[in-house]
Protein backbone atom coordinates (compact mmCIF):
# COMPACT_ATOMS: atom_id res chain seq x y z
CA UNK A 1 0.00 0.00 0.00
CA UNK A 2 3.05 2.35 0.77
CA UNK A 3 4.60 2.17 -2.80
CA UNK A 4 1.24 2.50 -4.86
CA UNK A 5 1.04 6.19 -4.40
CA UNK A 6 4.30 6.41 -5.89
CA UNK A 7 4.37 7.29 -10.31
CA UNK A 8 6.57 5.20 -11.94
CA UNK A 9 8.48 7.69 -14.20
CA UNK A 10 11.45 5.06 -15.16
CA UNK A 11 14.59 5.31 -14.13
CA UNK A 12 15.22 9.11 -14.09
CA UNK A 13 13.32 10.67 -11.15
CA UNK A 14 14.39 14.51 -10.65
CA UNK A 15 14.55 16.80 -7.51
CA UNK A 16 11.31 17.69 -7.45
CA UNK A 17 9.44 14.22 -8.11
CA UNK A 18 11.42 12.84 -4.87
CA UNK A 19 10.46 15.88 -2.75
CA UNK A 20 6.65 15.40 -4.35
CA UNK A 21 6.51 12.01 -3.18
CA UNK A 22 8.13 12.03 0.14
CA UNK A 23 5.07 14.30 1.41
CA UNK A 24 3.30 12.45 4.23
CA UNK A 25 5.63 10.03 4.71
CA UNK A 26 8.34 9.56 7.58
CA UNK A 27 11.12 11.60 6.70
CA UNK A 28 14.75 12.32 8.42
CA UNK A 29 15.44 15.32 8.85
CA UNK A 30 19.21 16.56 9.14
CA UNK A 31 20.29 19.78 10.41
CA UNK A 32 24.04 21.57 10.25
CA UNK A 33 24.10 21.33 13.76
CA UNK A 34 23.88 17.35 13.12
CA UNK A 35 20.53 17.11 15.14
CA UNK A 36 18.29 14.84 13.30
CA UNK A 37 14.65 15.37 13.33
CA UNK A 38 12.26 12.42 12.51
CA UNK A 39 8.50 12.68 11.59
CA UNK A 40 5.31 13.21 9.12
CA UNK A 41 7.14 15.44 6.47
CA UNK A 42 3.33 17.57 6.09
CA UNK A 43 4.83 20.64 4.06
CA UNK A 44 8.01 21.79 2.26
CA UNK A 45 8.94 24.60 0.06
CA UNK A 46 11.51 25.79 -2.48
CA UNK A 47 13.29 27.19 0.48
CA UNK A 48 13.73 24.23 2.25
CA UNK A 49 11.48 25.23 5.17
CA UNK A 50 10.27 21.91 6.58
CA UNK A 51 7.08 21.14 8.63
CA UNK A 52 6.29 17.91 10.55
CA UNK A 53 4.45 15.86 12.48
CA UNK A 54 4.72 13.34 15.51
CA UNK A 55 8.48 14.81 15.16
CA UNK A 56 11.03 13.29 17.46
CA UNK A 57 14.22 15.37 18.31
CA UNK A 58 17.42 13.22 18.13
CA UNK A 59 20.89 14.44 19.48
CA UNK A 60 23.55 12.05 19.01
CA UNK A 61 21.02 9.45 18.38
CA UNK A 62 19.71 9.74 21.61
CA UNK A 63 16.10 10.77 21.61
CA UNK A 64 15.97 14.01 23.17
CA UNK A 65 12.13 15.44 22.52
CA UNK A 66 9.33 14.98 20.86
CA UNK A 67 6.58 17.44 19.31
CA UNK A 68 3.50 16.91 17.65
CA UNK A 69 4.38 19.80 15.14
CA UNK A 70 7.36 21.37 14.42
CA UNK A 71 8.45 23.63 11.80
CA UNK A 72 12.52 23.81 10.78
CA UNK A 73 13.89 26.90 8.94
CA UNK A 74 15.26 25.72 6.17
CA UNK A 75 18.88 27.73 6.05
CA UNK A 76 19.17 25.32 8.78
CA UNK A 77 19.02 22.24 6.66
CA UNK A 78 21.47 20.00 5.65
CA UNK A 79 19.40 17.30 4.00
CA UNK A 80 15.95 15.52 4.04
CA UNK A 81 16.00 11.78 3.58
CA UNK A 82 13.08 8.73 3.27
CA UNK A 83 13.25 6.06 6.10
CA UNK A 84 12.33 2.45 4.94
CA UNK A 85 10.04 1.01 6.86
CA UNK A 86 11.36 1.13 10.40
CA UNK A 87 13.13 3.97 12.13
CA UNK A 88 17.02 3.55 11.95
CA UNK A 89 20.11 4.95 11.58
CA UNK A 90 21.70 4.51 8.39
CA UNK A 91 19.82 3.65 4.98
CA UNK B 1 19.93 45.39 14.00
CA UNK B 2 20.90 42.25 16.59
CA UNK B 3 20.60 38.49 15.56
CA UNK B 4 18.99 36.72 18.30
CA UNK B 5 16.39 37.36 21.62
CA UNK B 6 16.83 40.83 23.09
CA UNK B 7 15.15 43.55 25.21
CA UNK B 8 12.22 45.29 23.70
CA UNK B 9 10.49 47.37 26.05
CA UNK B 10 9.29 49.88 23.30
CA UNK B 11 4.99 50.77 24.04
CA UNK B 12 2.95 52.72 22.58
CA UNK B 13 1.90 56.15 24.42
CA UNK B 14 -1.58 55.48 24.21
CA UNK B 15 -1.61 53.56 27.62
CA UNK B 16 -2.99 50.46 25.78
CA UNK B 17 0.36 48.65 26.52
CA UNK B 18 1.12 47.88 23.00
CA UNK B 19 4.41 47.82 21.08
CA UNK B 20 5.82 50.21 18.74
CA UNK B 21 6.11 48.62 15.16
CA UNK B 22 8.27 49.70 12.32
CA UNK B 23 4.97 50.01 10.01
CA UNK B 24 7.85 52.66 7.96
CA UNK B 25 9.21 49.11 6.57
CA UNK B 26 6.18 47.41 6.51
CA UNK B 27 5.99 45.91 9.57
CA UNK B 28 2.25 44.32 10.67
CA UNK B 29 0.85 43.10 13.29
CA UNK B 30 -0.04 39.39 12.81
CA UNK B 31 -1.69 38.57 15.75
CA UNK B 32 -2.00 38.75 19.64
CA UNK B 33 -2.20 36.28 22.14
CA UNK B 34 -3.36 37.05 26.24
CA UNK B 35 -2.44 35.30 28.93
CA UNK B 36 0.95 33.98 27.73
CA UNK B 37 4.13 33.01 30.03
CA UNK B 38 7.42 32.74 28.79
CA UNK B 39 10.56 30.78 29.74
CA UNK B 40 13.62 31.51 28.08
CA UNK B 41 16.38 28.71 28.24
CA UNK B 42 16.47 27.18 32.09
CA UNK B 43 15.40 30.09 33.90
CA UNK B 44 12.55 30.33 35.37
CA UNK B 45 8.84 31.35 33.73
CA UNK B 46 7.48 34.53 33.41
CA UNK B 47 4.13 35.56 33.37
CA UNK B 48 1.74 36.78 32.80
CA UNK B 49 2.19 38.88 29.24
CA UNK B 50 0.82 39.32 26.08
CA UNK B 51 2.47 37.83 22.91
CA UNK B 52 2.53 40.17 20.08
CA UNK B 53 3.65 38.29 16.80
CA UNK B 54 4.40 40.68 13.94
CA UNK B 55 5.34 39.79 10.08
CA UNK B 56 8.97 40.39 11.40
CA UNK B 57 9.35 39.36 14.91
CA UNK B 58 7.67 37.82 18.08
CA UNK B 59 7.38 40.32 20.98
CA UNK B 60 6.50 39.23 24.54
CA UNK B 61 5.39 42.01 26.89
CA UNK B 62 5.10 41.88 30.40
CA UNK B 63 1.79 43.02 32.19
CA UNK B 64 3.04 43.68 34.96
CA UNK B 65 5.97 44.85 34.65
CA UNK B 66 5.85 47.35 31.53
CA UNK B 67 10.07 47.99 31.72
CA UNK B 68 10.28 44.54 30.64
CA UNK B 69 9.58 42.49 27.28
CA UNK B 70 11.23 40.72 24.58
CA UNK B 71 11.87 40.68 21.00
CA UNK B 72 13.37 37.99 18.29
CA UNK B 73 13.51 37.90 14.78
CA UNK B 74 11.73 35.20 13.00
CA UNK B 75 14.87 35.60 10.70
CA UNK B 76 16.74 34.22 14.22
CA UNK B 77 14.30 31.16 14.98
CA UNK B 78 15.66 28.36 13.40
CA UNK B 79 12.73 26.16 14.81
CA UNK B 80 9.31 26.37 16.18
CA UNK B 81 7.20 23.34 17.50
CA UNK B 82 4.03 22.39 19.66
CA UNK B 83 5.53 20.69 22.59
CA UNK B 84 3.30 18.81 24.95
CA UNK B 85 5.06 16.32 26.11
CA UNK B 86 5.24 16.57 30.33
CA UNK B 87 8.74 15.21 30.11
CA UNK B 88 10.23 17.63 27.96
CA UNK B 89 8.51 20.45 30.01
CA UNK B 90 5.76 20.88 32.72
CA UNK B 91 3.64 22.89 30.43
CA UNK B 92 2.32 22.32 26.89
CA UNK B 93 3.80 25.22 25.36
CA UNK B 94 5.24 26.67 21.74
CA UNK B 95 9.21 25.26 22.00
CA UNK B 96 11.45 27.63 19.87
CA UNK B 97 15.03 27.13 18.95
CA UNK B 98 17.15 30.86 18.52
CA UNK B 99 20.03 30.89 16.50
CA UNK B 100 22.89 33.12 18.48
CA UNK B 101 26.34 34.48 17.75
CA UNK B 102 29.02 32.08 17.95
CA UNK B 103 31.12 34.06 20.44
CA UNK B 104 33.94 31.86 21.76
CA UNK B 105 35.19 34.78 24.46
CA UNK B 106 32.31 34.57 26.89
CA UNK B 107 33.06 30.20 27.80
CA UNK B 108 32.18 30.98 31.29
CA UNK B 109 29.33 30.02 32.86
CA UNK B 110 29.23 31.71 36.06
CA UNK B 111 28.97 34.83 34.20
CA UNK B 112 26.24 34.15 32.91
CA UNK B 113 24.41 32.48 35.80
CA UNK B 114 24.37 36.12 37.49
CA UNK B 115 24.11 38.65 34.36
CA UNK B 116 21.02 37.66 31.87
CA UNK B 117 22.69 37.61 28.64
CA UNK B 118 19.56 37.71 26.29
CA UNK B 119 22.09 37.14 22.97
CA UNK B 120 23.05 33.65 24.12
CA UNK B 121 19.44 32.21 25.05
CA UNK B 122 18.98 29.54 22.44
CA UNK B 123 15.61 28.20 23.63
CA UNK B 124 12.63 30.01 24.57
CA UNK B 125 9.40 28.23 25.70
CA UNK B 126 6.14 29.96 25.16
CA UNK B 127 3.08 28.90 27.66
CA UNK B 128 -0.20 30.14 26.80
CA UNK B 129 -2.44 29.53 29.81
CA UNK B 130 -5.75 28.50 27.12
CA UNK B 131 -3.15 25.54 25.52
CA UNK B 132 -5.74 24.51 22.32
CA UNK B 133 -4.17 28.13 21.48
CA UNK B 134 -1.28 25.84 20.56
CA UNK B 135 -2.16 24.99 17.18
CA UNK B 136 -3.37 28.51 15.97
CA UNK B 137 0.48 29.92 17.56
CA UNK B 138 2.20 27.00 15.32
CA UNK B 139 0.38 27.92 12.25
CA UNK B 140 0.96 32.10 12.14
CA UNK B 141 4.17 31.14 13.09
CA UNK B 142 4.63 29.12 9.99
CA UNK B 143 2.88 31.74 7.99
CA UNK B 144 5.32 34.40 9.59
CA UNK B 145 8.38 32.28 9.25
CA UNK B 146 7.00 32.16 5.07
CA UNK B 147 7.44 36.07 5.15
CA UNK B 148 11.15 36.07 5.83
CA UNK B 149 12.79 34.03 3.88
CA UNK B 150 16.68 33.93 4.00
CA UNK B 151 18.24 37.39 2.27
CA UNK B 152 20.18 36.62 -0.80
CA UNK B 153 23.74 37.62 -0.25
CA UNK B 154 25.08 36.45 -3.55
CA UNK B 155 23.89 38.88 -6.78
CA UNK B 156 23.43 35.87 -9.86
CA UNK B 157 26.16 36.83 -12.37
CA UNK B 158 24.76 38.07 -15.82
CA UNK B 159 26.45 36.01 -18.88
CA UNK B 160 24.91 37.74 -21.54
CA UNK B 161 26.13 37.65 -25.05
CA UNK B 162 27.20 40.32 -27.19
CA UNK B 163 26.32 39.84 -30.51
CA UNK B 164 28.80 40.87 -32.91
CA UNK B 165 28.39 41.30 -36.90
CA UNK B 166 31.42 41.22 -38.92
CA UNK B 167 31.67 43.87 -41.82
CA UNK B 168 34.88 42.73 -43.03
CA UNK B 169 33.74 40.35 -45.88
CA UNK B 170 31.58 43.53 -47.57
CA UNK B 171 34.87 45.33 -47.80
CA UNK B 172 36.58 42.31 -50.06
CA UNK B 173 37.11 43.09 -53.71
CA UNK B 174 38.39 40.15 -55.54
CA UNK B 175 38.08 38.54 -58.88
CA UNK B 176 35.55 37.12 -60.82
CA UNK B 177 33.86 34.75 -57.53
CA UNK B 178 34.46 36.76 -55.22
CA UNK B 179 32.54 39.42 -56.67
CA UNK B 180 29.55 36.78 -57.08
CA UNK B 181 30.09 35.67 -53.54
CA UNK B 182 29.50 39.32 -52.56
CA UNK B 183 26.22 39.45 -54.95
CA UNK B 184 24.78 37.06 -52.80
CA UNK B 185 25.38 38.86 -49.62
CA UNK B 186 23.84 41.73 -51.03
CA UNK B 187 20.67 41.03 -49.85
CA UNK B 188 21.14 39.77 -46.41
CA UNK B 189 22.93 43.37 -45.70
CA UNK B 190 20.12 44.94 -47.68
CA UNK B 191 17.46 42.96 -45.21
CA UNK B 192 19.17 43.20 -42.20
CA UNK B 193 20.14 47.02 -42.17
CA UNK B 194 22.78 45.95 -40.13
CA UNK B 195 25.65 48.46 -42.09
CA UNK B 196 25.61 52.02 -42.87
CA UNK B 197 25.22 54.04 -46.13
CA UNK B 198 28.65 53.00 -46.64
CA UNK B 199 28.00 49.09 -46.49
CA UNK B 200 25.37 49.27 -48.98
CA UNK B 201 26.91 51.79 -51.66
CA UNK B 202 30.18 49.32 -52.07
CA UNK B 203 27.60 46.32 -53.49
CA UNK B 204 25.83 48.62 -56.04
CA UNK B 205 29.38 49.72 -57.40
CA UNK B 206 30.33 46.08 -57.69
CA UNK B 207 26.89 45.27 -59.29
CA UNK B 208 27.83 48.22 -62.13
CA UNK B 209 31.18 47.04 -63.13
CA UNK B 210 29.97 43.43 -63.79
CA UNK B 211 26.41 44.78 -65.54
CA UNK B 212 27.10 43.63 -68.88
CA UNK B 213 28.17 40.36 -67.97
CA UNK B 214 25.57 39.35 -65.74
CA UNK B 215 22.18 39.81 -66.71
CA UNK B 216 20.78 38.89 -64.35
CA UNK B 217 22.45 41.36 -61.84
CA UNK B 218 19.94 44.03 -63.33
CA UNK B 219 16.83 42.26 -61.60
CA UNK B 220 19.17 42.96 -58.64
CA UNK B 221 19.70 46.34 -58.93
CA UNK B 222 15.95 47.16 -59.08
CA UNK B 223 14.92 45.16 -56.29
CA UNK B 224 17.71 47.07 -54.38
CA UNK B 225 16.23 50.42 -55.80
CA UNK B 226 12.87 48.61 -55.02
CA UNK B 227 13.36 48.13 -51.36
CA UNK B 228 15.04 51.38 -50.71
CA UNK B 229 12.47 53.83 -51.56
Amino acid sequence: MSGVGEKASGTTKTPADFLKSIRGKPVVVKLNSGVDYRGILTCLDGYMNIAMEQTEEYVNGQLKNTYGDAFVRGNNVLYISTTKGTLSDGA
Amino acid sequence: MVAGLRDFTLRTEDGSGKPVLDESNGEELMHVQTSVAVALGNRPIESPGTLYITSRKLIWLSDVDMAKGYAVDFLSISLHAVSRDPEAYSSPCIYTQIEVEEDEDDESDSESTEVLDLSKIREMRLVPSDSTQLETLFDVFCECAELNPEPVQEEEEESGHNWVFSADQMDVRGGDDDAEWQISQSPTSVIGHSNGDEGLNQPMLELQINDQRFEDAEEMVHESETKDH
